[in-house]
């Protein structure tokens, strides 16, 4: 089990327990740490997800997430320790095979092909899935995303608001069974947020998939997530429910404590 | 001996002359470019060994055909060697420079000193030529090799296939989203180290293709590539990084412009007018033809009218103010 009250006084139990042969865990670190020069950004962290479970990160600037977040992804190979997909240890891995194995990424800087249609980004996705004709898969996932009528559009002439629905769309276009998003509603607008929120919920009520989230607004936190994971200084502070979290004085005094 | 008519055929042929010596010229600065623009423009690698890629698939060529293969296998078998030579270069040399264009291009500039000298050690000053495939078109006082008339077509399919090759297939999508954003390109499950190998061999084995297609027409020495290299860069600062648009209509312009001054002065002054074009090129449009466009589009988008959006780049064109230091 991870992430239980129980786990708060030393979060290592929960991967000491996923070296056994079967584990509920889809995605683990063992005593993951990544140095640049001198200065360690990621402490020996042994961190676990559930499959099928919402997971938010949390931590102030500087805290090590998305260190964190690229070393999960395979943008950042770690000094030292490894990674688990689903019982494989996946820590040489490159980012595309990782991805060839159910895991997808959404970035924190808006990442979609700026020069391509919004029909041609989403073909950069569905050609992982599909083989052969892409088109139907990819006018059905333009319908089911709203994509549709700006289908011809350069990606560069998107609203803001339209560009990150475009990169959630190729995110899940790929079918993941776990999707890490790196604050996904960084320069929204609430409303914006909340949509995004709400699409997440329903996303992780009607499917089995695995999320990831990493983000920096705890109030966008408290909508998805009840399973919080605090990270400070490259190491996890925390582990417990939003309720938890919100009230932990420590927590507050390292990440909440100027406001 | 009658006056008046003599100069009017002679302006006739010399217009077909004229046309010709076009042709010639656009698929000359077309062909010289189009592997030099897909490893730059695609990969941001200056290749001052193109000469010498060239060169690969002009010996090989020539090799073969002399040896009794059919011109036209011997053109592939240039082809696809030059092809796996620029990858083996790619794996073991040049995938170590990206993101370094300095230190790319000192590493191709020896890498094609070397290769010079390699083949003047191995095959001597000169290989024995392959015959030139057609005759000539002859038409009054004039003729021309009807080879590199055909050329132009040639060059012409050449550019269409490239265009499909980028826009129509499912690695021309991968390859223009890697170049756009390695990272995202990745996170779309994009394997970007088998997308840059196969991209510099598609653009080496384009080179390969010139120097198979030049290779009866030119005197097989070392530094037969070199032949290529004025208007192959020539071509790439005019045209700018967009590989069909700006190489085609770089070559539209230069060769206009090489076939008049070669035919009404000398061919000297030909070459001197395409370097003139370069350096007026880096003054006026720094960006090259791609760039002048690219402007124009951004403001058509941006909501401006046809002629209001043509009216600032064209007035930045003629004074020269889109230069930047």
């Amino acid at each position: 089990m991870t992430a239980t009250e129980g786990d708060t006084e030393n979060p290592r139990v929960a991967a000491s327990d996923r070296t056994g042969v079967r584990s509920p865990d889809i995605l683990a670190t063992d005593g993951l740490t990544k140095k640049f020069g001198g200065i360690t950004a990621i402490n020996n962290v042994d961190f676990s997800v559930e499959e099928g479970e919402l997971r938010c990160l949390i931590g102030p600037n500087g805290a090590g997430k998305s260190t964190l977040f690229k070393l999960l992804t395979g943008q950042h190979t770690p000094t030292s320790g490894h990674v688990y997909y689903d019982g494989e240890d996946i820590t040489d891995l490159e980012p595309h095979e990782r991805i060839d194995r159910g895991m997808s990424m959404k970035f924190q800087a808006p990442s979609v092909f700026e020069s391509l249609s919004v029909r041609e980004n989403m073909r950069t996705a569905a050609q992982r899935v599909i083989d052969g004709n892409l088109d139907p898969y990819v006018d059905e996932k333009l319908n089911e995303f709203e994509l549709a009528d700006s289908a011809d559009m350069t990606a560069s002439d998107l609203s803001h608001g339209q560009t990150q629905i475009l990169e959630i769309a190729m995110a899940l276009s790929l079918d993941p069974k776990m999707l890490l998003l790196d604050e996904p509603v960084a320069g929204m607008s609430v409303e914006e947020s909340e949509e995004v929120a709400e699409m997440l919920n329903e996303l992780h009520e009607e499917t089995d998939k695995t999320f990831i989230v990493i983000e920096h607004d705890i109030d966008f936190v408290d909508m998805i997530s009840d399973q919080v994971t605090v990270l400070s200084q490259g190491e996890i502070f925390r582990q417990g429910t939003i309720e938890e979290i919100r009230n932990d004085a420590e927590v507050r005094e390292i990440y909440l404590g100027g406001e | 001996m009658d006056m008046t008519e003599v100069p009017a055929f002679v302006d006739i042929f010399s217009l077909v002359n004229l046309l010709l010596q076009f042709l010639d010229s656009f698929a000359f600065l077309v062909l010289a470019a189009v592997g030099l623009v897909v490893i730059f423009g695609m990969m941001g690698i200056i290749n001052l060994a193109h000469g010498e890629f060239i060169l690969v698939g002009a010996y090989s060529t020539t090799l073969a055909a002399v040896a009794g293969a059919p011109f036209v296998v011997a053109v592939v078998i240039g082809t696809l060697t030059t092809a796996v030579f620029g990858i083996l270069l790619e794996r073991s040399i040049l995938k170590r420079f990206y993101d370094r264009p300095l230190d790319s291009m000192v590493a191709t500039w020896a890498i094609s000193l070397m290769m010079i000298q390699g083949t003047r050690i191995y095959f001597g000053n000169s290989i024995t030529q392959a015959s030139t495939p057609f005759g000539s078109i002859n038409y009054g006082p004039y003729s021309y090799s009807a080879y590199r008339v055909a050329l132009a077509g040639v060059s012409v399919a050449v550019l269409i296939g490239i265009y499909l090759v980028f826009t129509r297939t499912e690695f021309g999508l991968k390859a223009r989203a890697t170049i756009q954003d390695a990272d995202t390109a990745r996170a779309m499950g994009v394997n970007t180290e088998r997308i840059y190998i196969l991209t510099f061999g598609f653009g080496s084995a384009l080179a390969g293709l010139t120097g198979a297609l030049y290779a009866p027409t030119l005197s097989m020495s070392p530094e037969v590539g070199q032949n290529f290299l004025v208007e192959a860069f020539v071509a790439v600062v005019v045209g700018g990084s967009s590989v069909v648009m700006g190489t085609s209509l770089a070559g539209i312009l230069l060769g206009a412009i090489n076939a008049f001054f070669s035919n009404v002065y000398s061919t000297f002054w030909g070459r001197i007018a395409l370097l003139a074009a370069a350096i007026l090129a880096i003054r006026l449009m720094p960006y090259g033809i791609t760039g002048v466009i690219e402007n124009i589009r951004d403001r058509r988008r941006a909501g401006m009218s046809l002629r209001e959006s043509l009216k600032i780049p064209a007035v930045t064109v003629l004074l020269g103010g889109g230069s930047n230091d």
